[in-house]
């Protein structure tokens, strides 16, 4: 080895010392089945994730968001269907052979070794020199900002140290693809979303893929650059957070996403887009046919209409334009910045959210009406009753 | 958790935590009264008699019986032979016992509880029944020379029987569930993340198992060995019953004392050196065991 070729080894070292890069990698979910007996835990599941990029995977609790993950992390294998990272086919790896890192619920550090120790693990199974190992602990360690705390045993970490190690753990063997299993499920929510923060810092400092489980609306839309809706096994909706909001394309994902009024109600078409919803004899809202056009037609049809609590404009009886909603405010909760009216329609209970400064002179028991811009309805076809 | 909170020792803190359901010394007290009366009646104040008993006679005092134990060679041999049996019996019950508890552990659903029910049947049954058990097996005449004779094997029947190998193996047998129960349970209190994060971060299924699992399962390998131990360094039946005069264990050598030559005194000091040396080998044992447990922990 010359001296120029050892100098410029040297500073490749230095280089990648100061910031340190994972490569992200691509992940592609296929078709992706699996089946318990007769319960089917996750059904022709396909996405695509950039590399780099931090996708949610957002469900309730039995959704099948954990098994789609346990399946890319190998430890249930897929009845049908493939797992590609970058071009390499994991479908049939074990999953010690996958290299992907993986944070658990509950953190997963083992009792019987010292944090520095649980660091070293991933490195000494890839039998790294001890010199190596030590540097790279060293740099795991700080990266998390827990430096001193190498000798100490999980134990005697708190929930929100144990997790920062656990991430460090996951990380130190430079995996190009990071899985998380709802990995702040257990702290407290200050410390939660000082963690997210942190989370997604390091994520953009590593440049590693996301994938991350949860079931808190909030957090997957805080994080993530897109989130992947997932439903009785099925993914339901796939976009960024923003899209998620605007243009949820299920009542499920209107529901699950953010706060969602829903109105049953008859959609009246007064030529080319627009038209109305007419909610019994309590008035109507005006709206916008839905664009992907074929469950509604410009017929008079029976549809459910859903509008976010902050879209909808509140006044005094009389005060109210053309198309509005007619109802009777029931409560109203101070929030500070906002407040949030309870207004009493028929047989719904609709939240109103106003900027506290505009709303002073509405109380309880008013009389009131509401409406709203078209774009801010959402018509979904009346689900079939059960 | 602030710095100066994690330099208290880690015993310390565990003891904190529980003693908020902590109930207070008298009412403990109380609740263990019964069992402390009759242990202290039927148990502390006989061992006690029979210390004495090894120590008096009508005229005084004499260390004769125990000095009689150490010259006749004869009696440390047999000292030395119950303890390597029950070492050996220890260390077979481990090897045989622990891939039961692990499988069980990892069986799915109602089978790995079918396998511990399995365990614990011999329980349910008399050790006399579980020995006799073995004499059918191993007599000269027994259910194993005769098939292999039949089965033209051997043409003379073996020696199986009044071996010490008959004696490990039907200890062994007897003792098993001691060892598999405690293993089982603290196996079952491995959360199961902790072998898949094993997996994750690279480790083969025989990495995981000596870096994660074994480890993790040293409390329940280290209560099941001591008291497959402590149980085997007094067993009585079944050395009695398949050990020949070659084979003679303490307690065997203790019983004979008593009930054929009478000898009352000298069975005591010879029960005074039995119990002498459990207690003395349960000390080291846990000793050692709470060094190693410091090293583990760094």
């Amino acid at each position: 080895m010359t001296a120029m070729m050892r100098d410029l080894r040297s500073q490749e070292l230095l280089a990648a010392r100061a910031a340190p890069k994972l490569r992200g990698q691509t992940v592609t979910i296929s078709g992706v089945s699996k089946r318990y007996g007769a319960v089917r835990a996750v059904e022709d599941v396909s996405i695509e994730v950039g590399a780099g990029e931090f996708l949610s995977l957002l469900g309730p609790s039995g959704s099948g968001k954990t098994t789609l993950l346990m399946m890319i992390a190998g430890f249930e294998s897929a009845n049908e269907g493939s797992i590609r990272v970058g071009d390499r086919d994991l479908t049939y790896v074990p999953p010690n052979e996958r290299g992907i890192g993986m944070v658990f619920q509950k953190y997963a550090l083992f009792p019987h070794m010292t944090v520095a120790q649980n660091i070293a693990f991933p490195l000494k199974m890839r039998k790294l020199a001890k010199a190596e190992i030590a540097e790279r602990v060293r740099r795991a360690l700080s990266l998390v900002r827990l430096d001193d705390y190498d000798h100490r045993m999980p134990s005697q970490l708190s929930g929100g140290q144990q997790q920062r190690i656990a991430v460090a753990r996951a990380t130190v063997f430079e995996p190009p693809v990071l899985l998380m299993d709802e990995p702040l499920g257990a702290l407290d929510k200050k410390l939660r979303e000082q963690l997210q923060l942190e989370i997604k810092s390091l994520q953009q400092r590593l440049g590693v893929t996301v994938i991350y489980v949860t079931h808190d609306q909030e957090e997957a839309l805080t994080m993530s650059d897109r989130v992947a809706v997932i439903n009785n096994g099925r993914l339901e909706q796939i976009g960024t957070p923003v899209d998620l909001y605007d243009r949820p394309e299920s009542i499920f994902v209107a529901d699950f996403i953010g706060k969602m009024n829903f109105l049953k109600g008859e959609w009246i078409s007064s030529g080319g887009e627009n038209g109305r919803v007419h909610v019994g004899d309590l008035g109507s809202l005006p709206a916008l046919a839905p664009h992907s056009g074929s469950v509604v037609s410009t017929a008079s049809r029976r549809v459910r209409a859903a509008i976010r609590p902050e879209r909808l404009q509140l006044f005094k009886r009389g005060h109210g334009t053309e198309h509005s909603l007619k109802g009777i405010i029931e409560s109203v909760i101070f929030v500070g910045s906002y407040r949030t009216f309870l207004v009493r329609v028929g047989d719904d209970l609709l939240q109103v959210q106003t900027s506290a400064a505009g709303s002073g002179h509405l109380d309880r028991g008013d009389m009131v009406e509401m409406t709203c811009d078209p774009t801010a309805v959402k018509l979904f076809p009346e689900p079939p009753k059960s | 958790m602030s710095s100066s909170a994690t330099k208290v020792p880690r015993r310390t803190l565990l003891l904190d935590a529980a003693s908020a359901r902590e109930y207070s010394t008298g009412l403990s007290l109380a609740l263990a009264a019964p069992l402390i009366v009759l242990l202290a009646l039927a148990f502390i104040y006989p061992v006690g008699k029979l210390v004495w008993a090894s120590f008096a006679t009508n005229a005084g005092y004499t260390a004769e019986h125990y000095l009689r134990i150490l010259y006749e060679p004869l009696y440390l041999k047999i000292l030395w032979r119950t303890i390597s049996i029950a070492l050996l019996v220890t260390v077979a019950s481990f090897l045989l016992g622990y891939p039961v508890a692990y499988a069980a552990n990892r069986a799915k659903g109602k089978w790995g509880l079918l396998m511990i029910v399995c365990v614990l049947i011999p329980l349910w049954t008399s050790v006399l029944v579980r020995s006799y058990a073995w004499i059918l097996l191993l007599q000269r005449k027994g259910i194993i020379n005769n098939l292999l004779l039949e089965g033209g094997f051997i043409s003379t029947p073996l020696r199986m029987i009044y071996t010490e190998g008959a004696v490990i193996v039907a200890m062994t047998h007897v003792l098993l569930p001691f060892m598999i129960l405690p293993i089982f349970s603290s196996l079952k209190s491995i959360p199961p993340d902790l072998a898949r994060a094993a997996s994750n971060l690279g480790a083969g299924p025989v990495q995981t198992f000596f870096r994660v699992t074994l480890p993790l399962s040293l409390p329940g390998v280290y209560a099941g060995s001591l008291m497959t131990f402590i149980l085997a360094l007094g067993f009585y039946i079944t050395p009695a019953l398949l050990g020949g005069p070659s084979t003679l264990m303490m307690a065997t050598v203790i019983g004979q004392q008593t009930t054929e030559l009478l000898n009352w005194p000298f069975a005591s000091a010879l029960s005074g050196v039995l119990l002498g040396v459990t207690f003395l080998l349960v000390v080291v044992f846990r000793r050692t065991l709470s060094l190693s447990k410091e090293v583990q922990l760094g």
